[in-house]
């Protein structure tokens, strides 16, 4: 056979192939109105990048909150060790039962620390408006240190994330308020060599916390 | 066939409904949409064999269209730039949909009641369709445009971003296989 022949053929009978029924224009345009006039809605209901800092700023002064109020509660921070020495020393380990409190604020914490970091890399990878960053890693660097004073850095690995976060959030809280693009790329590149945001949602896992702290604190 | 770009206005008439449309203007909008309805929907409808997801694909073509309307340069036709839109979101969303296969077989069933099957045998007709579902995408995007739709290789190139040799090797190579496909028809589509 002739590859016209088959052209013919197939130009012919491909018009059967998913035969379109009648438009469905009204529907269609009915829900493309609403659909547009719900997008309107849900950006001007979206929080501008100065009303998502404030918000930011009320999230970590709860948490400062829940500092102050562990750091009022607790002692000298001792230095974790290595296994061996605190089974040899007193009750510092791996092991060692964190109160349930001291362990619910560490992750309530840790889980800000890590909003907040995603949302700062994904701010300075976009080009984005950095904004008031250095506040407000101040902020959540105080409570990282009242943390890491607290029974929840007896913790070994709970003390080991911390230090991680202490000083990623110390080198932020370093730079100004608008830091520099060379600057961005310095923080972005620590992020990534020391894994802290995958150690972060290692850490606290999505069912974290909310529930858990409504029942404990 | 759907034939190429909408006919029955000027460059200019479509140029001021979109500087309509670019101020806000609803009445605009719902002309434009009526304009380039009926082909984005048909494309939608011929890959996806679904009216839903054919529904869906071609919204989304127009919200999109809408919102970024601000970007259309004219420097090309406002259809181009539509059916462009339209095949990103058409493809995007078929790759998406894993029930796409199963669903399309369901409605192939449906879609044979009551439809004129015309001259051609229906086993054959039903071999034609499978071998076009089994045809990788981008060969089956440039088949049903251009052997179902209508649309020149310029058009389809400028939708999917490739260069009209590109659309013309595709669309050669689909019929390769189809051809290969159907082959135990042969008898059938010579006579």
């Amino acid at each position: 056979m002739s590859d016209d022949r088959f052209e013919d053929f197939v130009q012919r009978a491909a018009q059967e192939y998913h035969r379109p029924p009648e438009v469905p224009r009204e529907q269609m345009w009915a829900r493309i109105a609403a659909a547009r006039a719900e997008r309107k809605l849900a950006r001007a209901s979206q929080p501008s990048p100065q009303q998502r800092w404030v918000r930011w700023g009320l999230a970590a002064a709860a948490v400062l909150a829940v500092g102050i109020g562990i750091g009022r509660t607790i002692g000298p921070r001792p230095t974790p060790r290595p296994s061996g020495m605190q089974m040899a020393e007193g009750p510092a380990g791996a092991g060692e039962q964190v109160p349930a409190a001291f362990e619910i604020a560490a992750r309530d914490h840790l889980r800000h620390v890590e909003t907040f970091l995603t949302v700062f890399q994904y701010e300075a990878r976009e080009g984005l408006a950095v904004e008031e960053t250095a506040g407000l890693a101040r902020n959540l660097l105080m409570n990282t240190r009242l943390l890491m004073d607290s029974p929840a850095g007896r913790d070994v690995r709970m003390a080991a994330l911390l230090d991680d976060v202490e000083v990623m959030l110390a080198q932020i809280a370093s730079y100004a308020d608008s830091p520099t693009p060379a600057e961005l790329r310095l923080i972005d590149m620590g992020l990534e060599q020391r894994g802290l945001l995958l150690k972060l949602r290692a850490a606290v896992p999505a069912e974290n916390s909310a529930f858990r702290a409504q029942g404990v604190l | 066939m759907a034939g190429s770009e909408p006919q029955g206005r000027s460059l200019v008439d479509e140029r001021e409904l979109i500087a309509k449309v670019r101020v806000g203007d609803a009445v605009a909008e719902r002309q434009l949409y009526e304009y380039h309805v009926d082909r984005v929907y048909r494309l939608a409808y011929r890959l996806a064999g679904d009216d839903d997801l054919a529904q869906d694909f071609t919204q989304e073509t127009f919200i999109r269209a809408f919102e970024r309307i601000e970007g259309f340069r004219g420097e090309a036709a406002f259809g181009t730039w539509l059916y462009a839109i339209a095949t990103t979101v058409i493809l995007n969303g078929l790759r998406k949909v894993k029930r796409f296969r199963t669903r399309e077989a369901e409605l192939d069933d449906a879609a044979a009641i009551g439809v004129s099957r015309g001259d051609a045998d229906p086993d054959l007709k039903e071999g034609l369709a499978n071998a076009v579902d089994d045809l990788p995408l981008k060969y089956r995007t440039v088949f049903v445009m251009h052997d179902v739709e209508g649309y020149t290789h310029e058009e389809i190139g400028a939708a999917l971003g490739v260069p009209p040799g590109t659309s013309k090797a595709r669309l050669s190579r689909a019929r390769a296989r189809l051809r290969e496909a159907l082959a135990q028809f042969a008898g059938e589509w010579a006579s």
